[in-house]
């Protein structure tokens, strides 16, 4: 599936949002460009900020911090040990120095062991302190989700983890134009922000990303599609599978759809679902992680707290399996835009 | 980058395995456990003087009076928990001695004389206790969290050891900005054996972090031995393993203590690069009032320390020594009471924090979720309030 993201153009992976700027001079970038960019932007205009991580210095195992330790230095960019821990134990108190750091994973499979460091401190620091200190100018990026051929170890979604941990955000841009606007607003944003980038649209295809310095805001859901009769809920890579699966529905049952795209998981914008499933009556969410307990889960439970009267139809999920993510069933486990049809077709017809 | 990596290839034609023991590191001590310099020790003896140590005899007996009320107030039920001091007070004020206020403190939560030594004063420590409206925590953590933003002491937090990479950090902050301050860590041997500490000062060690390791080696993790805790040389051999300049000291030394402090900042500062610091000492109380340490220590160990090995006592035949106790260790001992005792009447009359506080700090500011979970509560507490003795909040 991932090697067709190139060759099926995507129009929703590849769009703009209506909070980027018109008619401004951009470059084709792919969403590992747009992250390298906004990188560099923030590098220039904050002369302390920081990258580290496990082989950041020689540009990322996928080329995100590619140029950047020659441009602004070793001691801006460095590598850290092979230490997960360490690396985000090393963040919250470089952040709570007011530096601007933002710590790299490797692979989004491999933050368990900085969980403590996530979840009980940088999380936790403003609340606890009484507001006397804070690590708000944290940010950690790790590479997410399926690309193929990852198995169990290099294609998880863990952001339901930590969406259950109050006192941080979880962003996940779709492509290349909100990597870099969401980025820029996630390592601005005065409060830990961790980064999901959907790995298998690193390399996938190019679009045109804004020259300049913008800004997509945090915890505002975005309607990349206007419909009528479902709401169709994802973010990420999960675009792509919603993009196909809701042209063959849109065309197969004579419907038009609403598809949302979530960009930050946490703080929700319930205001923009709870709005459209009132209008549709229907809803759908998409996510690659597990089923039980995924975000979908509170997101369900959400919309039938405060859409209840208006619904005609239970709230749908399309998600991983409860299994660990495996290899060579990838194809069956994975929700794609077959089993996204088959949902969204089973709720607009209950 | 070639060179580097042959550096380390040093062949021998003789078979032999490194036995653990190979470094031994001693333990610096300038006056002995009578309070006398030891013969060599006259070097060091011109880096103190009488007021600083007669400031450090009266911080520590603040450090050892507020320990006993509190104890005893929680065992009365006024608070809800308290951790005592007692036999690392030395280590406490020599180490903060030795330091300024631009150096910031990562403590774990045994450090109530580095507190007060940098100007925390027992009022302050009073409200945290009894988490009223005027705890600079906001009442969100138990008992003994102290922090305090304006004295560069990051809040007391529970977890162990996930303060130590954190100062690694700061450390590099610092270096990063040119200061010539340092980032200064504290942790106990139990937490020394923490995943974080070994995270901590391996990422130190390579990034320069212009970091003080503190280990308080107090002998105890609540009831475990140093023989469950470690099969190493205790501490301070770790940190030679990371590339770490390292020093055991007699934390129950003053002196000792505060001189090698000094010594560490200085070479922090030339590196930059980490030092790590052992102090020897004894933690002579229960862990915490959840604890009762009579269950697995005995007695005769206990008045070892209370007798022969006591910071305070040290310090105190040292000044007799040296003819510069010109005060009434009674007297300041009851004076000192008396503060505390007044400090604790005000802060037990002090109101809660306004129930609203709970929703503050989550993030910057509210969210859409949180200002409705808020309404949520609101509208509870208007039927129910009363049960839940809304009228002690201010």
């Amino acid at each position: 599936m991932f090697s067709r993201i190139n060759r099926c153009f995507s129009s929703l992976l590849f769009s703009t949002s209506p909070e980027v700027p018109t008619g401004l001079p951009a470059t084709k970038r792919t969403m590992l460009s747009a992250i390298n960019n906004a990188l560099d932007t923030i590098l220039t205009k904050d002369q302390t900020a920081c990258i580290f991580g496990e082989d950041v210095a020689f540009g990322g195992v996928f080329r995100c911090t590619d140029g950047l330790r020659a441009k602004h230095g070793e001691s801006r960019v460095f590598n850290t040990p092979l230490c997960e821990q360490g690396i985000a134990g090393f963040a919250v108190g470089l952040a709570s120095y007011g530096v601007t750091t933002i710590a790299e994973i490797q692979f989004a499979d491999y933050i368990f062991p900085a969980f403590d460091q996530i979840v009980n401190e940088a999380a936790k620091l403003r609340y606890r302190t009484g507001g006397q200190f804070n690590c708000g100018s944290l940010t950690i990026r790790a590479p997410y989700g399926a690309v193929g051929h990852g198995g169990l170890y290099h294609s998880q979604s863990p952001e339901a983890y930590f969406a259950h941990t109050p006192g941080l955000k979880i962003v996940i841009p779709r492509g290349p134009v909100q990597a870099k606007g969401l980025l820029l607003s996630s390592i601005r944003d005065p409060n830990p922000v961790l980064f999901f980038e959907p790995k298998a649209m690193y390399r996938a295809s190019s679009c045109d990303v804004p020259d300049d310095d913008y800004t997509i805001p945090l915890g505002k859901a975005e309607i990349v599609k206007h419909g009528r009769e479902v709401t169709i809920i994802g973010f990420g890579l999960q675009l792509l599978s919603l993009d196909k699966a809701v042209t063959r529905v849109e065309k197969e049952l004579g419907i038009t759809c609403e598809i949302i795209d979530l960009r930050t998981i946490m703080p929700l914008d319930m205001e923009t679902i709870e709005k459209s499933v009132k209008k549709t009556g229907r809803c759908v969410i998409a996510h690659e992680a597990p089923r039980f307990g995924g975000i979908g889960a509170e997101i369900a439970a959400k919309i039938q707290e405060e859409c209840f009267l208006h619904l005609e139809a239970p709230v749908g999920r399309v998600c991983g399996w409860d299994t660990p993510f495996p290899l060579i069933f990838e194809k069956f486990y994975y929700p794609d835009e077959n089993r996204a049809y088959e949902e969204i077709k089973r709720i607009v017809l209950y | 980058m070639l060179k580097a990596l042959l550096r380390s290839m040093s062949y021998s034609s003789s078979l032999s395995f490194t036995h653990p023991h190979a470094l031994s590191i001693p333990t610096f001590q300038v006056i002995n456990e009578d309070g006398l310099p030891n013969s060599s020790s006259s070097q060091y003896l011109s880096s103190v003087n009488k007021d600083l140590l007669i400031r450090m005899y009266k911080t520590m007996i603040e450090v050892q009076e507020f320990d006993t009320l509190y104890y005893d107030l929680q065992r009365q039920g006024l608070i809800s928990f308290y951790m005592q001091n007692s036999g690392e007070e030395g280590l406490q004020v020599a180490t903060a001695a030795a330091l300024d206020l631009n150096d910031w403190i990562f403590p774990q939560y045994r450090e109530l004389g580095v507190f007060f030594w940098r100007g925390f004063d027992i009022q302050q420590a009073s409200h945290q206790l009894f988490s009223n409206a005027k705890d600079l925590g906001q009442g969100k953590q138990m008992p003994v969290h102290y922090g305090s933003k304006d004295l560069n002491i990051m809040t007391v937090r529970s977890p162990l050891a996930t303060q130590i990479p954190q100062a690694a950090g700061l450390g590099y902050g610092l270096r990063l900005k040119n200061q010539s301050s340092i980032a200064v860590c504290y942790f106990g041997d139990g937490a020394a054996s923490e995943g974080d500490t070994h995270a901590a000062m391996n990422i130190a060690s390579t990034t320069k972090s212009q970091t003080l390791f503190v280990c308080r080696n107090n002998k105890y993790a609540i009831s475990t031995n140093m023989k469950d805790q470690y099969g190493s040389d205790g501490i301070a051999v770790r940190g030679v393993a990371y590339g770490i300049h390292s020093i055991r000291v007699d934390g129950n030394d003053v002196i000792a203590t505060y001189i090698a402090t000094q010594e560490a900042k200085k070479l922090i500062l030339a590196g930059p690069q980490p030092v790590l610091m052992e102090c020897m000492t004894y933690r002579r109380g229960h862990h915490s009032t959840s604890d009762d340490a009579s269950r697995y220590r005995n007695k005769e160990e206990l008045e070892h320390y209370q007798k022969n090995n006591n910071p305070i006592i040290r310090l105190e035949k040292f000044l007799k020594h040296m003819g510069w106790l010109d005060f009434d260790p009674v007297e300041i001992q009851k004076e000192t009471r008396d503060r505390i005792i007044k400090a604790k009447d005000v802060a037990k009359n002090e109101k809660l924090p306004k129930w609203e506080v709970m929703f503050d700090g989550v993030y910057n500011e509210l969210t859409p979720e949180l200002k409705k979970q808020k309404g949520e509560l609101k509208k509870f507490l208007e039927i129910y309030g009363d049960k839940y003795e809304i009228n002690k909040h201010s």
